[in-house]
Formats: C-alpha cells, structure tokens, sequence
C-alpha cells in the first residue's frame, strides 16, 4: 500500500455552510456528481487555465494517462453513469493529457461515504479490496487518476496502491476537482487551487493535507 | 418557450434541465407537456416518491412522514399520480403546504385513474403535471415503465416506499440508478425476504433509508437537477 499519493485540486465546498458562497460551492459539487456537461466543461477550462498558469501544470502533459476513480458502486452496464470518466473526458478536451483508461474498476459496492457517519466511512483497505486493474495498460511513463471530490483521500490511496502494484514503474499522482472543507462551517471562495499530499495512517486511515 | 395548447406547453428536456448528457439523452422524451407553474421543473430540489397502488395502512404512513419530511426541506413531491402511493403523496404534500409535481403515463387531458381527476386538476392549477405523451396518445401498459425513467430524469432522488416482486416502480429504481441519482429503499422494504430486487439494487449503489437517517439524507441530498444558473455561473 502507497505511504503518500500526491494530489491537485482546484475548487472547494463547504457541505454544510449557511453562507452564499458555501451554496455556491454545493452548486459545483452537485453539478458534478451529475456529470452536467456544460459546467464540466467551464471547470476543465479553469483547470487548463491553471495549468498555463503554472498551477498544479507538473500534473498534467501529453505524456500522462488520466485514469478515473471508480463510483463507489459497480457499474450495471456500461450505459451508467461514471463521473470520474466524464471529469477525465472533459479535461481531455482541454488538450491536459494524452489519454484516458478506464484501468480500474469498482468489483463490490462499498458505502457511500456521503451517507456515511464520519466513523462509518469506508477506509483505505475496504476500498482497496473492492477495487482492481482490469484492462491491459502498457506501462505509461505517468498515470493521473482522477475524481469528482477528495474527502481524506482513501479512495485515492487505495486506488493509487493498485496502480503501483501493477505498474510499479508508473508516476502516479492524483487529481480531484472539488475537496471537502468539512471541519470549517462556512468557505469564503470555492476556487482555492491547491497541491499537497493524501498520507497513509494507521488504521487503514487516510489523511489529506491540505 | 415551447408550443402553448389550450393550457399545456410544450418544453424540450433540455429546456428545463439544460444539456443532457448521452447517459439522460438516452431514454428521455424528445418532448414534454406542462401544465401548471413550470418553475418547479426548474429550481430547487425533487425527490420522487414511488410505491404501489395496492398499498398498506403502514405504508400509507410512511408516505406520509416522508412527503412532510420533504415538505419541510422545502423540496419538491413528485410521483405519478396513480391509486396508492402516488395519492397519498401528492395529497399529503398539498395538505402539508408543499409543493408536488404529477408525472403521468397518460396525455395531461385524460384523467387516469378516474378517481384521481379532481386532484389532477388541482395539481394542473397550483402545482404541475407532466406528461411526455401529446393528446390523442393512445395509453397503453408500456407509457408506464416510459413515465417512470421520465422521473427519474426530472428528479435528484427516487424514494420507493412500499413495492411488490414484479412491481414498476423497479424501473424507475433502475433508471435513477443509470443516471447516477440517489434511490432509497425504505427499511421495511429493503429488509423484505419475499423481495429479491432490493439487495440487487442495493450492490449497485441504492441506499436503505431508515426513519432515524431520513433527515441526514434529505439535508444532504444534491440538487442534480437545478441547472438553469450555469451559464451565468463565475466558475
């Protein structure tokens, strides 16, 4: 199991802040999980935007394979939605990697963790056992997994662990376009762009900071 | 804005849910009939409640605590306007002060079940009623399972409260599912051991909504569906 996955994100969202911008920020965030494509479309923007900017542009490059990060779910069928491989298609679009492989895949359903009590979250290991590499993928010199929103980063870590396991010579990083800014009631924007590290801790716990 | 006939428009999916991806563009109608206040197709949150038209003493009140749970996150009741559940909850949303939307499987001029036309007027008149099937669409058993994915699409979560082994309201379940919405299967329901499509529903991301979890889940709850903002949005 990877001690530390490094990872980029580019909004934030307070889920329970009463302030007008912490609405916002549910906006975006729900606006996502819906996969609505014209606001995928404006947050992918803003990314290349950053990226040109210098932010967070080690991430990204024509050399790098996005990979999305499995609902916490398994797909019925293919005509399901999966967020993470329209967030993947819509950064593609903006010319920020090479390619998209949908590597890794969701094989039991684990809870949710928005439904979740804080304690009942499911932790690295469970997300693990529930997720494996499925396709053949030639060993791509950088894979960035991608996901909707990062809480603490389990599903990241664990998602990041089976990809070292497999493709031990791959740079792998992470990329979430929204994170959870749970422990303060109120966010005063939503776009904080940010890079830092989701970090293993005991327990099969993970930890993001920022 | 859509066709105007006698007191029906037409909209586009489109036109009230902004672009649909290829997953909602997939089974939703080319065109829907609105009769009523649309903006509740529009903004804010809805959440289907769905169950069966031969429905218990129970389940009628559980209906009941959930629509007037949803009232009171002032989120729109939607159903489907047939005998049981549905009743119960567009009633239950009007006489708590909510607001509810019907989502029929006949044109809005046929009144489908008979019983139901007074409160379907009702509905047209101060609320909303859809239908995706323009007068002199002949109803026939399939516009059901049709109406039921319509719901699905217009809707952030599908409630299903009381639900046989060969019940319809599984393919509104499924559908929601395909979409990526939420779907909650009340406890009684999903704890059935008479019943086989909860748990298989439940692998592929349903939740069990107990009575204690019902607030946290509707407090949580995304408005998938509350779209018309976004290009004014500053992303």
């Amino acid at each position: 199991m990877l001690s530390e996955l490094p990872f980029a994100a580019r909004y934030i969202y307070s889920p329970r802040g009463q302030s007008e911008v912490s609405d916002k920020s549910r906006r975006i965030r729900d606006w996502l999980k819906a996969a609505f494509e014209p606001a995928l479309a404006k947050m992918a923007e803003r990314v290349r935007i950053d990226v040109e900017e210098g932010e967070y542009a080690e991430f990204f490059g024509a050399d790098v394979v996005l990979v999305p990060v499995p609902g916490s779910t398994p797909r019925k069928d293919t005509s399901t939605l999966w967020v993470g491989e329209r967030l993947c298609d819509a950064l593609l679009a903006e010319g920020l990697a090479g390619s998209v492989s949908p590597y890794l895949v969701r094989n039991h359903q684990v809870p949710k963790s928005a439904f979740q009590a804080r304690g009942n979250r499911p932790n690295v290991k469970t997300h693990y056992d529930s997720i494996s590499a499925s396709a053949d993928l030639l060993q791509p010199p950088r894979i960035l997994l991608i996901d909707d929103i990062v809480t603490k980063g389990c599903t990241l870590l664990a998602c990041g662990s089976r990809i070292q396991e497999t493709l031990p010579d791959t740079n792998v990083k992470a990329f979430a376009m929204l994170r959870t800014m749970g422990l303060i009631p109120d966010v005063t924007q939503t776009a904080d762009p940010c890079v830092g590290v989701i970090s293993a801790l005991a327990g099969d716990d993970a930890n993001r900071a920022p | 804005m859509g066709s105007s006939v006698m007191s029906q428009t037409s909209y586009t999916p489109e036109q009230l849910l902004g672009r649909l991806n290829d997953v909602e563009a997939k089974n939703a109608p080319k065109e829907l009939f609105v009769a009523g206040d649309v903006e509740l197709l529009r903004a804010g949150r809805r959440v289907s409640v769905v169950g069966s038209r031969d429905v218990s003493e129970a389940g009628i009140r559980r209906a009941r605590k959930l629509v007037k749970a949803l009232v009171a996150q002032d989120i729109v009741v939607v159903s489907g306007l047939a005998a049981g559940i549905d009743t119960v909850a567009h009633t239950t949303a009007i006489s708590s002060g909510g607001r509810t939307v019907a989502i029929l499987g006949t044109p809005l001029d046929k009144y489908y079940p008979a019983a139901n036309k007074n409160l379907q007027q009702s509905i047209m008149s101060a609320h909303a009623a859809v239908s995706q099937f323009p007068s002199g669409y002949p109803a026939t058993p399939k516009n059901f399972p049709m109406r039921n994915r319509t719901m699905a699409l217009l809707t952030d979560a599908t409630v299903i409260v009381e639900a046989g082994e060969k019940s319809g309201t599984r393919h509104q379940g499924w559908e929601a599912l395909r979409l990526g919405r939420e779907v909650f299967i009340l406890s009684n329901v999903a704890e059935n051991p008479d019943l086989s499509w909860p748990q298989e529903m439940i692998a592929y991301g349903a939740q069990v909504l107990s009575a204690e979890g019902l607030e946290p889940a509707l407090e949580n709850l995304p408005a998938y569906t509350d779209r018309m903002e976004v290009d004014a949005f500053a992303f």
